[in-house]
């Protein structure tokens, strides 16, 4: 059941604690260093920045830039449209692997699931790194086709564009979708693909009119984590990228580095925010909000 | 060997802080009652924000020897405009006893505009006697205001091209000049570094423009043209250190726009490496050392700063992280081929030296590099 | 088997079909591992590569990574920071995630609002989020430190996956025991105690666990935040693109082990709470 839903079923008795007293804590942590720092923010927004400093100001030229100079619409765009292409790609490749987890029994499903966690139990930072010595032109890849003889100098372009940056993100995030697919399929009635194989159905429609169907919340929460995830995506792209793989979150970062222009910076996180914020109504039409992170709960 | 750059992650420049608010009247007040920063410590301490490759640990005990004992508390350095910021805000002249950085960032905030309003302290060259041993090519880098002088440089630097000797050859002309980052010769070889300043001062110089400085507009914007169309020969951009050197070690370029501590990593590492000396300019810069105003450690700090412009500490400096000591004595007590190597006699060769401060239009040159990098 | 019957239409080995597909599965599950895996063979190979790049081409075999760990200050002190804060963090957040949990048992107005705060963080894409905080912090004047901005930020980030991991679990369990201890008179606190608590324990422990380990490998937010100090992700992080540090998948080996050794104990810890609750 669903937080909302369960929680509107009457106890016979009251439940203990008083609501106000309960929430406060929790609801006060989030407001002073969640809400507060996210508005305020929003006002740094409006500051004006030179390069030793930001001053208080009132001013759209921040906004006026993000979307005026096709640099960084651009950027934004690009973020968007790699993000799509990572949640495809990563929902493509995990989901047979979810499928097979929760078909698997006993010991192997242990061992399954084990494997699985593994890898992410070492640093997301170095999962990303390790991609140079192996996309390098002296890295692995390379001197495995060279010493097949498939081709005869390194491949520069497996590395610093691009499609290292998706390969690494792809890579660094495929728990966060291959776990909520595996819940939610999980809960499905095992008999329900049974009765359909019985009924005769070839497998793929099995797959397609009964499997995703029902895994669908799953699907969703990890689309939605992985592409969050990506949007916002720093380290891969840096170490990745080179000069043509950089991405909006990259662009955000700079600000605040390099750049000292605080007020773009927090112009262009206002920006990011509203979009994933505007991503998560439209997916909350479809389907109650708590159910996202639930996986179907 | 400890690596040779370290710095903290606080990877941003602060500025607008308040923060020392509290801590300065806190160490104000610990101050007033009479209690010496090196209260907690055993010998006399002073506190110091500057790079720590400055201050190498082998160079240590030079100064506690010439300053009977001094120890120097390396506070985390981020940038030279962090430093600034700490030294401009509120109760910043009192909690810092020595500041090295990038001279030409000291100029503007730390003189302030007229006599009087420095924020920091006038030396004392009875107490410095080694100021005078300053080469002449970086007296002009010391900032006077009515015959008083306010900093020194104690170290100097330059910007050029690291790259690996056994892949491209020392004597090519292409090698000397700032070409070799941008020619078509070393296509898919090349880093760069993701700096405005850097890249736009070194593609200036290269399309022949002999003071990137003052730039107008126009010419700004052509060099970022001109870098956009370059951009296809540049394998990837470094932004710190051991990207930089990793990036030459693994072969994966051979030639990037680097620092002299690079090329020092890279030798240790056994790679053949070395750096030109760019026929259209050498970019150079000073690191001065300075003292706010309002230290309390005021006479101490001077004689640190003096053991910093001698002879032994000027030579391990100069040894350990081969960035070079600006004392002439130091010069002078090297063999020519070992001058040459690190850089002490470029005048005398002639090549042109070009400094490298920040320009009038920093936002432009920034914006224009957003540019080259979103193309 | 015996509807196929009785309707009548019988693929004739329809079990067997699914082999040709099972097989396909399972040679891709095969390769998928091999993706999955390789880069981390690359990093415990690497680990013993005797260069001082971390990288290829391979130099000779060597121990000496995994001898400068042992008393590597700064590795302990990483691993001492990622340990304190995750653990700070993890408590605060399954605290305030057991009240906000309780507090959903009741019907109260807004609801739904709270929900929307409570995931907020998860919604704020993890730059930002990092970013937030320190223009927050910079402005107060307050400066960056572990236990401070750190804390705030990891606090931050594991509270909505501590709310939706708990609250199930408090949800979900008998609540005819706490009505009949209320119909007895007992207290509301006494309730809590003696029969609340001890039940949802389990529960606690796990999303303790969970929370720790999400804040282990926090890199991001704590990237804005921290100060001087390092946590193991960080550590990590600078140790790649700032300093030359040829010690650094040895390192990334030592962390993997050391979070599989807790991963297990905290999963045996949390078994045992099971069982003797059902016992």
């Amino acid at each position: 059941m669903t937080p909302l839903a369960a929680a509107r079923a009457p106890m016979a008795v009251k439940p203990i604690g008083r609501p106000a007293w309960l929430l406060a804590p929790g609801v006060m942590w989030l407001f002073v260093f969640m809400i507060i720092p996210v508005a305020f923010t929003v006002v740094v927004s409006f500051w004006s920045s030179g390069y030793f400093g930001t001053k208080p100001d009132f001013t759209f030229k921040n906004y006026l830039k993000l979307f005026q100079s096709p640099l960084y619409s651009g950027q934004l765009i690009k973020t968007l449209r790699i993000s799509l292409e990572v949640t495809v790609l990563s929902l493509v490749l995990s989901y047979p692997i979810a499928y097979l987890l929760s078909r698997a029994r006993g010991a192997v499903k242990l061992v399954m699931l084990l494997l699985l966690f593994l890898p992410f139990w070492a640093s997301y930072v170095v999962r990303a790194f390790v991609w140079l010595p192996i996309l390098g032109r002296h890295g692995v890849l390379n001197s495995l086709l060279m010493g097949m003889g498939l081709i005869d100098t390194p491949i520069d372009g497996l590395l610093y564009n691009e499609g290292a940056v998706l390969v690494g993100l792809v890579y660094v995030y495929t728990l966060f979708m291959t776990l909520p697919i595996y819940l939610s399929i999980e809960r499905i009635d095992k008999g329900l693909i049974e009765a359909a194989a019985d009924l005769g159905a070839r497998p793929f429609s099995i797959f397609w009119r009964v499997l995703l169907p029902l895994s669908w919340p799953g699907v969703v929460s990890g689309c939605i984590m992985v592409f969050l995830l990506t949007m916002s995506a720093y380290v891969t792209p840096q170490l990745l990228g080179g000069p043509k793989g950089i991405l909006y979150g990259n662009v955000i970062a700079s600000q605040f580095l390099g750049n000292n222009d605080w007020a773009f910076g927090a112009a262009l996180a206002v920006a990011l925010v509203v979009i994933t914020v505007l991503l998560f109504m439209l997916v909350g039409r479809k389907m109650k909000i708590e159910q996202v992170f639930t996986g179907g709960g | 060997m400890k690596p040779i750059a370290q710095s903290t992650v606080l990877l941003t420049d602060s500025h607008a802080r308040r923060d020392f608010l509290a801590a300065g009247a806190a160490a104000s007040a610990a101050l007033a009652a009479g209690i010496a920063p090196s209260v907690w410590a055993q010998a006399a301490a002073i506190r110091a924000v500057m790079p720590n490759v400055f201050m190498p640990e082998a160079a240590r005990p030079v100064i506690a020897e010439q300053t009977g004992g001094v120890k120097v508390d390396n506070l985390p350095y981020v940038s030279p405009t962090d430093t600034l910021a700490k030294l401009m805000a509120p109760g910043g002249t009192v909690q810092y006893d020595m500041m090295i950085t990038l001279t030409n960032f000291v100029r503007g905030p730390a003189m302030g505009e007229r006599a009087g309003q420095e924020k920091i302290l006038a030396l004392d060259l009875s107490v410095i006697s080694n100021a005078p041993k300053i080469s002449a090519a970086h007296k002009d880098e010391i900032i006077t205001r009515d015959g008083k002088t306010f900093t020194l440089p104690v170290v100097w630097g330059y910007e050029s091209v690291v790259y690996d000797a056994s892949k491209i050859a020392p004597d090519d002309a292409l090698t000397q000049s700032w070409n070799l980052l941008f020619a078509d010769k070393y296509r898919g070889k090349i880093a760069w570094r993701d700096d405005a300043h850097g890249m736009i001062f070194t593609a200036a110089l290269a399309m022949g423009i002999a003071n990137p400085l003052t730039m107008d507009e126009k010419q700004i914007r052509e060099v970022g043209k001109w870098l956009v169309d370059r951009k296809k020969n540049v394998r990837t951009m470094w932004t710190k250190f051991a990207e930089a050197v990793n990036l030459i070690a693994s072969g994966e370029v051979h030639c990037m726009y680097g620092w002299i501590a690079m090329r020092a990593a890279l030798e240790k590492q056994g790679v053949k490496a070395a750096n030109n000396w760019p026929r259209e300019g050498l970019p150079t810069w000073t690191q001065s050392a300075f003292i706010p105003k309002d230290s309390k450690a005021a006479a101490t700090t001077q004689r640190v700063i003096n053991a910093m412009l001698s002879r032994d500490f000027g030579r391990r400096l100069t040894e350990i992280t081969e960035y070079p000591s600006t004392s002439q004595e130091v010069a002078d007590g090297y063999s020519a081929e070992y001058r040459s190597k690190v850089g002490f006699d470029i005048v005398d060769r002639g090549v042109k030296r070009v400094p490298f401060n920040l320009p009038m239009r920093m936002d432009l040159w920034v914006e224009t590099w957003n540019t080259v990098k979103a193309a | 088997m015996m509807s196929t019957h009785s309707i009548g239409v019988a693929p004739a080995h329809p079990r067997r079909r699914w082999n040709g597909y099972q097989i396909a599965l399972w040679v891709y599950a095969a390769v998928f591992f091999v993706f999955l895996y390789g880069p981390l063979l690359m990093i415990v190979v690497l680990s013993f590569n005797d260069s001082r790049t971390t990288g290829l081409p391979w130099k000779g075999f060597t121990l000496q990574w995994y001898q400068s760990l042992i008393g590597n200050n700064q590795l302990m002190a990483a691993l001492g920071n990622s340990i304190y804060v995750g653990a700070a963090a993890a408590v605060i957040a399954t605290f305030l995630a057991l009240l906000l949990g309780l507090a959903f048992r009741h019907n109260f107005r807004g609801k739904r609002l709270v929900l929307y705060l409570i995931i907020t963080p998860i919604i704020i894409p993890g730059i930002i989020g990092g970013v937030v905080l320190l223009i927050f912090f910079g402005y107060l004047g307050i400066r960056p430190s572990l236990f401070t901005t750190v804390l705030v930020a990891h606090v931050n980030w594991v509270l909505p996956f501590a709310f939706l991991t708990l609250y199930p679990r408090l949800h979900n369990f008998d609540k005819s025991l706490e009505e009949a201890a209320m119909d007895l008179g007992a207290r509301q606190w006494q309730v809590f105690r003696e029969i609340v608590f001890p039940i949802v324990r389990p529960g606690l422990i796990a999303t303790v666990l969970f929370a720790f380990s999400l804040s282990f490998d926090e890199f991001i937010r704590t990237m804005f935040t921290v100060g001087s100090e390092r946590t193991i992700p960080v550590q990590f992080y600078v140790l790649i693109v700032e300093e030359l540090s040829p010690e650094l998948p040895a390192m990334a080996v030592l962390v993997v082990l050391l979070t599989i050794l807790s991963s297990l104990a905290g999963f045996i810890l949390s078994r045992r709470a099971d069982t003797k609750l059902s016992s």
